[in-house]
């Protein structure tokens, strides 16, 4: 067997903190990536992946230093080369491409400066010949008319462009191995599918070998041979993808692949999170670092780090680092089937909307349509998902809708009565019974406010209850949610991503509203704790009688929440109708391409649950 | 970028215009009679009354304000009454010596300021980095008057290689004339200096955490080039508003210096022309300082445009 191209062995990355022992993100992660090999690497947030990618080209940011293990790139060893050898593997050797097309580009120099800069650090010494490289490279990337547009800034992009002259910045060294941090997470499906696509073909025609990072297990199955998953700075499997995907030996990715919300799934499925939280890196781990959430552990889970084993399966050779399962010779039983929970019909409706128009004018002549006539109507106790990309309008609808924004045109029924341009007071009744919940459990929520203090914010404002009564009903309400009353004290930086979100939860239902605007409630959460968010709204759903709209570009979570589907494109409702209809039987064409885009985990399960 | 101008230029010429009205009122306001100061304390009511004629002062304000304007315009001041001369000349020659101060001035804080602010952001060494944070902080505390003092002591004085104050003009003899400006150009640029050190520092170091330094990083491009050909030219516009804005303080700090150096400038002129009431000048003087700011403003303007695509679109 030949030597690997690149080979990473035992590889430690600690942040240094000012107080304590540091950081350890990265713990003895170990991989091998064969020349024209495309391997992805995922996980959720704070598994490692990013730091581990960071890592390779020692670029690591802030306090990060690699502590230990190697990095050999055809026997070279990169943790120790001096700075100006490893500036001649940049690029050149490896090339990196980032996530967030937004800001990975500089917002000053045209693109073709920037291709510019990097031909001539790579020694192109001719500029004709550099600027005649960098229309080539931009045309492989598939920028139309580079002629005309490598002069151009990156504002004047698109996102998905963006991210083709970013690829297109790390080809140019003619790399061996092309690294990309999550290509494709500020993307939409549609744009996210030909990025993949670009990459995949890149990869099959210069024969440069591929690191994919990523969360996602529907890009992972869509793109790379091999994968590798991590988890608490570990490495939990590694695999053929094939393989790994439809027969996980580890319960990590089992449980990863469960609560994955897949197209296929009908609505009103629930949804299989896991529960708890990923572990503290600044705490020393004893042994495995899933032990805490897995359902399968064992005293000895607790006490000894479970190695990578090596086990052989029809595929290829599997790596599991797991105790029971280096003693299982069968994969996992598949995850129990998902029930389908009972759902009570819908009531009367509560609220509507007919003919929305919103048109907003940009400077000089410019105008832009955000929304072109659109009608809904909600039910309590139902679910509304609507789904759209990016500039498809769904967030002026849902501020519309939260009178945020007030609609040029149309009318708004609240329990069946006109609230388009409602009065001081009507206004005042309409935000107590519609609220919002966003996407972003971060920015969302203000950082110096304790959790107790955001959830009371909108009793005061409305005046329930009086103030020796509302420590009880913020106290009732965060167990609503599923918090600890007793954590009420504390800011939202000592929560999780998830926990924050029920605290967003928790203040939109004090004013005890009718119905829960969703502005893409999970997308800024990790697959696992999705589950458990919407699971919960699903049972206060049942429980309170609400009638949700659930806002989101994730056709499958929308599927699974919803009992109608509304598919908005240009600010117009392309299609509508009960969720299951819309992604089985899709009429508009555009609603097609959508679900053509999702890519799913493990497109042979999926086969599988047709045929059943 | 012409399309900027145009947008620009009517907001400019109405600051113009207002200032013009506001300058007329308010010296038509404050106490006291430049025809009797003119006239003299002794002088008799008639005599007044012909000083009055003769400045133009019985004619309504609108026709006063008019005529005013409309010499601006021409570029017929009128002579100067209380100091004597045609207040054009008198306000060229001063004009001259004042922008030969602040732009050797501009150019000092630019040198000085952007030295600073390359070292401060770049350094490794905290040792560096202090001694970068602790000039700054000297070259800001200490005011002109002070700074200025000291310079003529150590190289007038103590050292004898400069002179101590007045001018000579660069034009006519470059070689004396840069020895006359230096002391009174490096007394006036260092505030400015320190400022624009510390906006330099501060938006380099952002520029140089951004992402896309990070993707010129692992493209294999040497840091030095990353410095000066990628984070510089992000960190520049806003940096450009702030030297608009310091040109400004320069014109404004230019009276104090002018003072201490005996320069002969504007400001010189400004001063006496308050001190003895001569109105005339001093309203002219005024509108001069108000479009010179509004000129600044607009160029800093186009140039921060010219450095930041974003803008010209927007
Ligand atoms: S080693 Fe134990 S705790 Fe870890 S995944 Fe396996 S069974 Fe679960």
């Amino acid at each position: 067997m030949t030597t690997p191209l690149l080979d990473v062995r035992d590889l430690d990355v600690t942040f240094t903190t000012p107080d304590g022992p540091g950081l350890r993100a990265v713990r003895g992660v170990s991989f091998t990536l064969r020349r024209g090999e495309t391997l992805a690497v995922v996980g959720e947030s704070g598994s490692g992946k990013s730091t581990t990618a960071l890592a390779l080209l020692r670029m690591l940011p802030g306090t990060g230093r690699i502590t230990g293990g190697s990095v050999r790139l055809d026997g070279t060893e990169l943790t120790t080369a001096p700075e100006d050898e490893l500036r001649a593997v940049r690029g050149t050797r490896i090339g990196m491409v980032f996530q967030d097309p937004m800001t990975a580009l500089n917002p000053v120099l045209t693109i073709g400066r920037q291709l510019d800069e990097v031909l001539r650090a790579h020694g192109g010494r001719d500029r004709a010949a550099r600027r005649a490289r960098a229309l080539e490279l931009l045309s492989l990337v598939g920028i139309p008319d580079p002629a005309r547009r490598v002069d151009d800034h990156p504002h004047r992009f698109s996102g998905g462009q963006r991210q083709r002259v970013l690829i297109a910045l790390a080809l140019a060294g003619e790399p061996d191995v092309l690294v990309a941090d999550e290509p494709t997470t500020a993307l939409d499906a549609t744009v996210q599918d030909q990025i993949l696509t670009l990459l995949g073909d890149l990869t099959r025609t210069t024969g440069t070998a591929l690191l994919l990072i990523t969360h996602n297990l529907g890009v992972v199955a869509r793109t790379c041979d091999r994968v590798l998953v991590m988890y608490g700075g570990t490495v939990v499997e590694d695999g053929p993808t094939a393989e790994v995907l439809a027969r996980p030996r580890h319960p990590y990715t089992a449980g990863l692949l469960a609560a994955v919300p897949r197209l296929s799934t009908p609505s009103g499925t629930r949804l299989t999170g896991i529960p708890g939280t990923p572990p503290d890196l600044s705490l020393p781990l004893a042994g495995c670092a899933f032990a805490a959430r897995c359902a399968l552990a064992e005293d000895r889970c607790r006490t000894a780090a479970p190695p990578l084993t090596a086990l052989a399966t029809a595929a290829g050779p599997v790596r599991a680092a797991c105790h029971p399962a280096a003693e299982r010779s069968v994969p996992l039983p598949p995850p129990p089937p998902p029930v389908r929970a009972e759902r009570p019909a819908p009531g009367p409706v509560v609220l509507a909307a007919e003919e929305l128009r919103k048109t907003y004018r940009g400077r000089g002549r410019h105008r832009h349509t955000a929304l072109d006539g659109v009608s809904l109507t909600l039910r309590a106790g139902e679910t509304l998902g609507i789904v759209g990309e990016s500039g498809s309008g769904k967030s002026t609808l849902a501020r519309i809708l939260a009178h945020a924004d007030p609609a040029d045109a149309g009318r708004i029924l609240l329990d069946g009565q006109d609230v388009t341009r409602p009065g001081r007071t009507a206004l005042h009744a309409v935000r107590r019974r519609v609220q919002m919940v966003f996407q972003d459990p971060y920015a969302s929520l203000d950082p110096r406010m304790t959790a107790g203090d955001i959830v009371a914010e909108p009793l005061r404002a409305f005046g329930i209850g009086t103030p020796a009564d509302r420590p009880a009903r913020v106290a009732a309400l965060l167990r609503t949610v599923g918090l600890d009353p007793a954590a009420a004290d504390r800011l939202p930086r000592a929560f999780s991503g998830g926990q924050r979100q029920r605290i967003g939860i928790a203040r939109a239902l004090a004013p005890e509203p009718a119905v829960l605007l969703c502005d893409e409630p999970v997308s800024a959460l990790d697959v696992s704790v999705q589950a458990q968010i919407t699971g919960l709204l699903t049972d206060l759903q049942r429980d309170l009688g609400l009638a949700l709209v659930f806002i989101a570009h994730d056709l499958a979570v929308v599927r699974q929440v919803s009992h109608r589907i509304a598919v908005l494109h240009d600010g117009r409702i392309v299609e509508e109708g009960d969720a299951d209809e819309i992604c089985e039987r899709p009429r508009a064409a555009y609603t097609r391409a959508l679900l053509a885009a999702v890519p799913e985990p493990v497109p042979a399960a999926r086969a599988e649950e047709f045929a059943a | 970028m012409r399309g900027l101008l145009l947008r620009k230029l009517p907001s400019a010429l109405l600051v113009l215009f207002a200032a013009s009205v506001l300058v007329f009122g308010v010296l038509r306001l404050v106490p006291g009679d430049p025809a009797a100061v003119l006239a003299g304390p002794d002088a008799g009511p008639e005599v007044l009354a012909a000083v009055r004629a003769r400045l133009g002062l019985d004619d309504p304000l609108p026709v006063q304000y008019l005529d005013w304007i409309g010499g601006l315009l021409t570029g017929d001041l009128g002579p100067s009454y209380v100091i004597g001369g045609e207040t054009a000349d008198l306000i060229t020659d001063g004009l001259g010596a004042t922008t030969e101060l602040t732009l050797g001035a501009l150019l000092f804080a630019v040198l000085i300021g952007g030295t600073l602010g390359i070292l401060g952001a770049t350094a490794r060494r905290p040792w560096t980095r202090g001694a970068v944070r602790s000039l700054t902080t000297a070259a800001l505390a200490v005011p002109p008057y002070v700074s200025g003092v000291l310079l003529v002591l150590l190289f007038a004085v103590l050292l004898g290689v400069l002179p101590p104050g007045g001018r000579v003009p660069l034009l006519t003899a470059p070689d004396l004339g840069v020895q006359y400006l230096l002391l009174p150009a490096l007394c006036l640029a260092l505030p400015s200096a320190a400022v624009l050190g510390r906006y330099l520092e501060d938006s380099l170091r952002r520029a140089l955490a951004e992402d896309h330094v990070r993707t010129a990083t692992a493209a294999g491009i040497a840091p030095r080039r990353i410095l000066w050909r990628h984070a510089l030219p992000h960190a520049l516009p806003p940096v450009v508003t702030l030297l608009g804005i310091q040109t400004g303080h320069l014109l404004g700090g230019a009276v104090l210096v002018e003072a201490i150096f005996a320069w002969p400038g504007l400001g010189q002129l400004a001063e006496q022309a308050l001190v003895r009431r001569d109105y005339p000048v001093v309203q002219d003087l005024l509108l001069l300082l108000v479009a010179v700011f509004v000129l600044v403003q607009l160029l800093s303007d186009l140039v921060h445009a010219r450095l930041d695509p974003r803008i010209r679109w927007e």
